[in-house]
C-alpha cells in the first residue's frame, strides 16, 4: 500500500492544511505576533485552496481504503477552505483586543479544517470517525476560547459532553453495522443494504444510530438542544465556523454515506429522516420566534435550515446531491455574512459579544453599509427572491416536489412563513431610531479591513448568486457531484 | 420453526455463560457472608476505609501542573506507541515507512518545542517566576 | 445587435453611481453621469437600430439570451431580450426623447435640492422602461412595468416636503396598482391556460388553443386591458394623471407624456393576438379610448393650470391610441404613440421653460404676453400645439391622427369615428386657448429668459420632430403587427382628411376668436348659470374623484368601521397564537441543563428507533 504520485497530489489539500497547522505552531513558538501568525495561516489555507485545482485534475483517486478524492470531495474541501479563510479573517478582526493568547485560535481553526476535509473525503467508517473527532475536538477548544466569559466556557463544556454522547451513538452504530456485515467501507455496506434491506434489524438500527450521531452535529431535532447555548457562548467567528464548516462537512459525509452505501434505499432510513426534517423545520423556526439574542437566533435558524436541506436528502432523487450542494453554498455565504457582521460589531476585549438585537437598533444611522450587509443576509436567510437563499430553497422545493413529499413541503412553507417574522424583526431593529447609548459598534474603518471586505464580498456573492445563479449551478454540475448517484 | 431451534442452538452457550457469571457472584458473596466475621460499630457505617477513621478532608488541592504533566505524558507516550509498531516492522515498511516515521517524529518534536516555548513545561507560572526574579534582583542590589 | 443589452445597462449603471454617490458628488458630475448614461444608451440604441434596419434578422426579430437565470431539472428560466420593429420603435422613443428630456432636465433642475436623487430616479426609470419593452417574457415585462410604476411614484413625490405631492404620488401608485393587480391575474390566467409566459409562445399558442370569442380569452384580454388602462390613465382608472403633475416638469414630459403612460398601448399591441381572438375586449378598448378622449378634451377646456391642460391632452391623445387599437389599427396606434411622444415632450419641456421663467407660476391666466419674453418657448408651443391640434400638412400630429380616423372609418366604427372627429375639433380649441392666454395679451409678470444649450437644444430637436419631418419616420412594424383594415386605402380617405383638417383650423380660429384680445364673449358665456355648473363639473374632470370617493372610499371606510373588531383578523390571529404557543412549549425545553439535553438526545434516539422498528 504505497502512495503513488497521483494519490499524493490528490491528498495535497489535506496535507497542506495539516502542514499549515504545524508551521503556524512553530511560528507561534518562534515569535508570538498576531498579524504575522494570522497571515501565515491565511497563506497556508490559500495554498491548500490552490492545490485543490491540482487535486481535481487527478481526481478521482482512492487513497488507501479510507479516503477518496473525487469531484464531490474537491468541491466540499474548497467550500471548507473558503469558510476557514473567512473565519480566520473574522477571527483576526475579533481577536485584536483579546487579553489572553490570541494566536492559538488559528491552530485550532486549521486543525478543525483538516478534520472537516478528511470527513468529506472519507469512504470508510474509520476515516469518518477520525475526521469527525478531528473536526470536533478543536471546536470544543474554540468555543471555550474566550473562557473568561462564563457563557463561552459553559458552551464549550456542554458541547464536549454532549458530543461525546453522540459519538457513542455513532460508534455503536458502526459496531452494529460491522457485526452484521463484517465491513466498514461504504461500498462494502452498499451490498449489504441491497441484500438484506428491511429484514435485518442490526443493519437498520446501525444506520439509524449513525444518522443520530451525525444528526447531533447537524443539530437536527430532537438532538438540537445544545445548539443555542453553544452558539451563544461561542465567540462570533467560531460560531460562524461551527454553523458552516462543521455542518457542511458532516452533511457532505452523511450524503455520501447514504448514497454510496445505498442506505437511503432503506425505507426506514428515509422515513426517519423525514420525521427528523419535519421536526427540525418546525422546532427551529418556532424556537426562534421571540428570540432576542441574535446568536441564539442564528442557532435556531441553523436548525431550521438543516431541516430544509434534509428535505432534499429525503427526496432521494437525481436532484439530491445537487440541491444539497446548492443549498449549502447559499447557506454558507449567508450565515458567514450574518456571523461576520456580529463579529465585526464585537471584539474579544469585551466580556460579551454584540449579540442582543437591541445592540443593532438604529445601526443604519451609524453604519449604513454594514446594515445593508446584515439586511441582505437576513433576507437571504428568509429566502426572499433575488437573494441566494431563494435559490437554495427553490432547489429544495424542486427536489421535494419531484419526490411528492407534500407533508415535508407543507412544513417547509409554514417554517418559511414563521422564519420571515423573526428575520424581519432583526431588519426592522436595524432601521429604528437610535437609542441613546451605544454599547457596541464596529470600528470606524471596518470597511477597509480584511474582515469588513470579506463581509462585503459575501453580501455581493449572496446577491449575485440570487440574481445570476447559473454559474454556481454549472460549477456544482461540473464538479461531478451528481456522479455519486451513478456509482 | 427450524430457525428458532437454530437461534436456541446459537445462543445456548451465551445463556450458560450468563448463568455462570450470576452463580459466581452469588457464590462469592454468599461464602463471604457465611464465613466472614461480624463486627458492629458506628464507624463501620462510614463509607471510607471500612472502619478506619478518616483523617482530614478528601478535598486536597493539587497543583494543576500535575494534570498538565500527566496529560503530556499520556499524549507523548501514546504517540510513542506508534514508533514501537514501526520498529517491529521496520524492514517491511521500507523507505516509505521511514519517511513517514520521520514526519511523525518531526511533528512530535515541533509539538515539544511549542510546549517548551509557551512555557507549558515550566513548573512555576510565568508571573511567579517574574516575581522571583525581581526579588532576586533586589537581593543582589541589597547585597551591593 | 448584440450590444442591445447596453441600452438599458448604461442607465442602470448611471442609477447605481448616482444612488451610491448621493450627497458626495457635485451637481455637474451628477448631470454628466445622468445625462451621459442616457446619451450612451441612445447611441447604442442608434447603433442597434441601424444594424437592425440594414441587416434585418430572420423572422423580423432578434433575440438575445443574456443569461439563463436558472436551469434546474426541467425548469428553465432564460433571461432574454427581444428586439423587433415594435420594441425598436419604443426603444428609439425612450432613449431618444429620454435623452433630450434628461438634457433639458439638467438645466431645469439646476439648483434644486436632491439633484442627483432626481437623476438617479430618472435613470432607473429609463432602465426599467427599456426592460419593459425589450422583455421577451410577460413576467419580465411585468417586472419592468412595476419598475416604472415605482419610479413614477418616487418622481411624482419628488418634492416630498409638500404633503400634497406625497398624496398625489400615493394616489397614482394606488390607482395604477389596481390595474396592475388585474394584469397580474391576467398573467396567471394566461400561464394556467397556455403554460408559458413567453410572449412569442403565447402569440403562437393562443390561436391554436382558443376559438375567436372564447370566454377565457375574453377574460384574459379584459384583465390585460385593465392593466393597460391603469398605466395609461384611461377610463376608469384615469384620475391619477392630472395629480401626477405634482412632479418636476421633465418628469411629466418623460414619464407622464412620452413613455410610461403609453406602456398600456404597447402592452395591447404586444399581445394583439389575444385581443384579436377576443372581439368584445377589443371593442371595449376602442370604446374606452373614445370615451376617455372626449372626457379629457372637455376637462382640458376649462383647466387653468398649464400642466393640467397638458395632462388632460395626454389622456385624450392616449385615448386616440386606444381607439386605434380598438379598431384594429395597430400600426396607426404605435405611429401616433411616437408622434405624441415627440410633440407632447416638446410641449411639456416648453411648459417647464415657461414655469421656470415665471418663478413657478403655473396658472395660465396669471401669465399673459410671454410671447416676446420667451420666444423659444413660444415657438415650441406653436409647433407642439399645432401637432397636438393636428394642423394639416405641416404638423406631425396630423398624419398620425388622420390615419387613426381613417382606420375607424374603414372598419366601420362610426361611433368611434364620431368621437374621434369631435375630439379633433375640441383639441385645437383647448390647445390654442392655452397658447393665446399664456403668450398673448398684456404681460402680467416679469419672466426671465432661459439660456444655455441644454435649454434650447432639446426644444429645437423636438420642434423639428414635431413637424411633418417627424412624420417621415415610419416605424418598421410590418412584420410585427397585423395589417389594419384601412391599409389598402379606399375612397373617402381624402375627404376625411379634408374634414378633420378643416375642423382643426376652425378650432384654432374659434380659440383665437374667444381668447385673443378682450375675451368678452367667453367671459360672458362662462358666467351664465349652466355654463358655470358645467365649468365646475369639467374642471373637476367630470367628478370622477368625487364619484370614486362615494363609490369606493366611503363604503370601504364604512366596512372597515363595521369590521373594527376584525373578524378575519381574529381567525388569522389563530395562526400567530398557535405559533406563540408552540414557541412557549418548545422554549421551556431549552433550560440550559446538560443532563436534560443528553436525556433528550437519548429519548429522541429511542423514539426514532422505536418508531422505525414498529413501523
Amino acid at each position: 500500500m504505497t502512495l503513488n504520485e497521483q494519490q499524493f497530489i490528490a491528498l495535497l489539500p489535506i496535507l497542506i492544511t495539516g502542514a499549515t497547522t504545524v508551521v503556524v505552531m512553530l511560528a507561534i513558538a518562534f515569535a508570538r505576533n498576531h498579524w504575522w501568525n494570522a497571515t501565515l495561516t491565511v497563506a497556508g489555507l490559500n495554498l491548500a485552496l490552490a492545490s485543490i485545482i491540482l487535486a481535481a485534475r487527478v481526481a478521482p483517486q482512492t487513497v488507501t481504503p479510507l479516503l477518496v478524492i473525487d469531484g464531490y470531495s474537491c468541491f466540499y474541501m474548497a467550500l471548507i477552505l473558503v469558510i476557514t479563510l473567512a473565519c480566520a479573517t473574522l477571527a483576526h478582526a475579533y481577536m485584536e483586543d483579546f487579553a489572553g493568547n490570541r494566536e492559538e485560535i488559528y491552530l485550532l481553526l486549521t486543525l478543525a479544517a483538516s478534520g472537516a476535509m478528511v470527513l468529506v473525503s472519507s469512504r470508510h467508517m474509520a476515516s469518518l470517525f477520525i475526521g469527525l473527532e478531528l473536526l470536533s475536538v478543536p471546536i470544543y477548544g474554540m468555543v471555550a476560547y474566550t473562557f473568561r466569559n462564563h457563557r463561552s466556557l459553559e458552551g464549550g463544556i456542554k458541547y464536549m459532553v454532549l458530543s461525546a454522547a453522540a459519538s457513542a451513538f455513532l460508534l455503536f452504530g458502526m459496531a452494529l453495522l460491522y457485526a452484521h456485515s463484517g465491513t466498514l467501507s461504504f461500498k462494502g455496506l452498499s451490498g449489504q443494504f441491497h441484500m438484506a434491506g428491511l429484514h435485518s434489524p442490526l443493519l437498520v438500527v446501525g444506520a439509524l444510530m449513525i444518522l443520530i450521531g451525525l444528526g447531533f452535529k447537524l443539530s437536527f431535532a430532537p438532538f438540537h438542544m445544545w445548539t443555542p447555548d453553544v452558539y451563544e457562548g461561542a465567540p462570533a467567528p467560531v460560531g460562524a465556523f461551527l454553523a458552516t464548516a462543521s455542518k457542511t462537512a458532516v452533511l457532505a459525509v452523511l450524503v455520501r454515506f447514504l448514497l454510496e452505501a445505498s442506505a437511503e434505499n432503506e425505507l426506514a432510513m428515509r422515513e426517519a429522516m423525514g420525521v427528523i426534517a419535519f421536526l427540525s423545520i418546525l422546532v427551529g423556526n418556532f424556537l426562534a420566534l421571540t428570540q432576542t439574542n441574535i446568536k441564539r437566533l442564528l442557532g435556531y435558524s441553523s436548525i431550521a435550515h438543516l431541516g430544509y436541506v434534509l428535505v432534499a436528502v429525503v427526496a432521494a432523487n437525481h436532484l439530491e446531491s445537487e440541491a444539497v450542494a446548492m443549498y449549502l453554498v447559499t447557506y454558507i455565504a449567508t450565515t458567514l455574512g450574518a456571523f461576520g457582521v456580529v463579529a465585526l460589531m464585537s471584539d474579544a476585549g469585551r466580556l460579551h459579544d454584540a449579540d442582543a438585537i437591541f445592540n443593532y437598533r438604529g445601526l443604519f444611522w451609524r453604519r449604513p453599509y454594514l446594515t445593508a450587509v446584515l439586511t441582505v443576509m437576513m433576507l437571504s436567510l428568509a429566502g426572499i427572491p433575488l437573494t441566494a437563499g431563494f435559490i437554495g430553497k427553490f432547489y429544495v422545493i424542486a427536489a421535494g416536489v419531484d419526490a411528492k413529499l407534500w407533508w415535508l413541503l407543507g412544513a417547509l412553507v409554514v417554517g418559511s412563513g414563521v422564519g420571515l417574522y423573526y428575520y424581519l424583526r432583526v431588519v426592522v431593529a436595524l432601521y429604528l431610531p437610535e437609542p441613546g447609548m451605544v454599547q457596541h459598534d464596529a470600528r470606524l474603518d471596518w470597511g477597509q479591513r480584511a474582515g469588513g471586505i470579506m463581509v462585503l464580498a459575501l453580501a455581493a456573492v449572496v446577491l449575485i448568486v440570487g440574481i445570476f445563479p447559473q454559474p454556481i449551478i454549472d460549477l456544482i454540475r461540473d464538479a461531478g457531484i451528481t456522479a455519486l448517484h451513478l456509482s | 420453526m427450524s430457525s428458532s431451534i437454530q437461534t436456541v442452538a446459537e445462543h445456548w452457550s451465551l445463556a450458560v455463560y450468563l448463568g455462570a457469571v450470576g452463580l459466581l457472584c452469588a457464590f462469592m458473596l454468599g461464602v463471604s457472608y457465611l464465613l466472614g466475621g461480624r463486627d458492629w460499630g458506628r464507624a463501620k457505617n462510614e463509607p471510607f476505609e471500612s472502619g478506619v477513621s478518616s483523617v482530614g478532608g478528601a478535598r486536597l488541592r493539587f497543583s494543576a501542573k500535575f494534570y498538565l504533566i500527566a496529560m503530556f505524558f499520556v499524549i507523548f507516550d501514546v504517540e510513542a506507541l506508534f514508533l514501537y509498531v514501526w520498529a517491529v516492522s521496520l524492514r517491511e515498511a521500507g523507505w516509505t515507512g521511514y519517511i513517514e516515521a520521520v514526519v511523525f517524529i518531526t511533528i512530535l518534536l515541533i509539538g515539544l518545542v511549542y510546549l517548551w516555548r509557551i512555557g507549558a513545561l515550566d513548573w512555576a507560572p510565568e508571573s511567579r517566576r517574574r516575581k522571583m526574579q525581581a526579588s532576586k534582583m533586589t537581593h543582589i542590589k541589597e547585597a551591593e | 445587435m448584440n450590444l442591445l443589452f447596453l441600452t438599458f445597462l448604461f442607465p442602470l449603471v448611471g442609477f447605481l453611481i448616482l444612488a451610491f454617490g448621493r450627497g458626495r458628488i457635485s451637481e455637474n458630475t451628477a448631470a454628466v453621469v445622468g445625462v451621459g448614461s442616457l446619451g450612451l444608451s441612445f447611441l447604442s440604441a442608434i447603433w442597434v437600430g441601424s444594424q437592425f434596419l440594414l441587416h434585418p434578422p430572420a423572422g423580423g426579430a432578434y433575440s438575445q439570451v443574456l443569461w439563463t437565470w436558472m436551469s434546474v431539472d426541467s425548469f428553465h428560466a432564460p433571461f432574454a431580450l427581444r428586439l423587433d420593429g415594435l420594441s425598436l420603435t419604443m426603444m428609439g422613443v425612450i432613449t431618444g426623447v429620454g435623452f433630450f428630456i434628461h438634457l433639458f432636465a439638467s438645466w431645469y433642475m439646476r439648483g434644486e435640492e436632491g439633484y442627483e436623487r432626481f437623476f438617479s430616479y430618472m435613470n432607473l426609470f429609463v432602465a426599467s422602461m427599456l426592460f419593459l419593452v425589450l422583455a421577451d417574457n410577460l413576467l419580465f415585462l411585468y417586472f419592468g412595468w412595476e419598475g416604472v410604476g415605482l419610479c413614477s411614484y418616487l418622481l411624482i413625490g419628488f418634492y416630498y416636503k409638500d404633503p400634497a405631492n406625497g398624496y398625489a404620488a400615493r394616489k397614482s401608485f394606488v390607482i395604477t396598482r389596481v390595474g396592475d393587480t388585474f394584469m397580474a391575474i391576467g398573467l396567471f390566467l394566461l400561464f394556467r391556460e397556455l403554460g408559458t409566459l413567453n410572449i412569442q409562445e403565447i402569440l403562437t399558442l393562443a390561436p391554436q388553443h382558443w376559438q375567436v370569442g372564447n370566454a377565457t380569452c375574453e377574460l384574459a384580454a379584459i384583465l390585460l386591458l385593465l392593466g393597460a388602462v391603469g398605466k395609461s390613465a384611461q377610463l376608469p382608472l384615469q384620475t391619477w394623471l392630472p395629480d401626477a403633475m405634482a412632479g418636476p416638469t421633465p418628469v411629466s414630459a418623460l414619464i407622464h407624456a412620452a413613455t410610461m403612460v403609453t406602456a398600456g398601448v404597447y402592452l395591447i399591441a404586444r399581445t394583439h393576438t389575444i385581443f384579436q381572438l377576443a372581439p368584445i375586449a377589443l371593442e371595449l378598448v376602442g370604446v374606452v379610448g373614445a370615451v376617455t378622449l372626449l372626457i379629457a378634451c372637455f376637462s382640458a377646456l376649462v383647466q387653468t393650470d398649464i400642466k393640467r391642460i397638458l395632462a388632460y391632452s395626454t389622456m385624450s391623445q392616449i385615448g386616440y391610441m386606444f381607439l386605434a387599437l380598438g379598431v384594429g389599427a395597430w400600426s396607426a396606434a404605435i405611429f401616433h404613440l411616437m408622434m405624441h411622444a415627440f410633440f407632447k415632450a416638446l410641449l411639456f419641456l416648453a411648459a417647464g421653460g415657461v414655469i421656470n421663467a415665471c418663478h413657478h407660476e403655473q396658472d395660465i391666466f396669471k401669465m399673459g404676453g410671454l410671447r416676446k419674453q420667451l420666444p423659444v418657448a413660444y415657438a415650441s408651443f406653436w409647433i407642439g400645439g399645432a401637432a397636438l391640434a393636428a394642423l394639416p400638412l405641416i404638423s406631425a400630429g396630423f398624419y398620425s391622427k388622420d390615419e387613426i380616423l381613417w382606420e375607424a372609418l374603414a372598419s366601420h366604427h362610426m361611433w368611434l369615428l364620431a368621437a374621434g372627429v369631435l375630439g379633433a375639433f375640441l383639441t385645437p380649441i383647448y390647445t390654442f386657448r392655452l397658447i393665446f392666454v399664456a403668450f398673448h395679451g398684456e404681460a402680467k409678470l416679469q419672466a426671465h429668459r432661459g439660456q444655455g444649450v441644454s435649454y434650447w437644444l432639446p426644444l429645437v430637436v423636438l420642434m423639428v420632430l414635431s413637424t411633418f419631418i417627424g412624420a417621415l419616420i415610419h416605424p418598421p412594424l410590418a412584420n410585427v403587427l397585423p395589417a389594419s383594415p384601412g391599409e389598402a386605402g379606399g375612397h373617402g380617405k381624402e375627404t376625411l382628411a379634408l374634414i378633420s383638417g378643416s375642423l382643426s383650423i376652425i378650432g384654432i380660429l374659434i380659440a383665437a376668436g374667444l381668447f385673443l384680445g378682450e375675451r368678452k364673449l367667453v367671459t360672458a358665456i362662462a358666467n351664465t348659470g349652466p355654463a358655470r355648473l358645467l365649468r365646475r363639473w369639467w374642471f373637476y374632470a367630470w367628478g370622477f374623484d368625487w364619484l370614486y370617493r362615494w363609490l369606493f372610499e366611503k363604503p370601504f371606510l364604512a366596512l372597515v368601521a363595521i369590521n373594527r373588531r376584525d373578524l378575519v383578523d381574529f381567525t388569522a390571529g389563530i395562526i400567530p397564537a398557535v405559533a406563540r404557543w408552540s414557541h412557549d412549549i418548545l422554549s421551556a425545553t431549552e433550560n440550559g441543563r446538560v443532563r436534560w439535553y443528553a436525556a433528550s438526545i437519548a429519548a429522541g434516539a429511542i423514539a426514532v428507533m422505536a418508531a422505525m422498528m414498529l413501523a
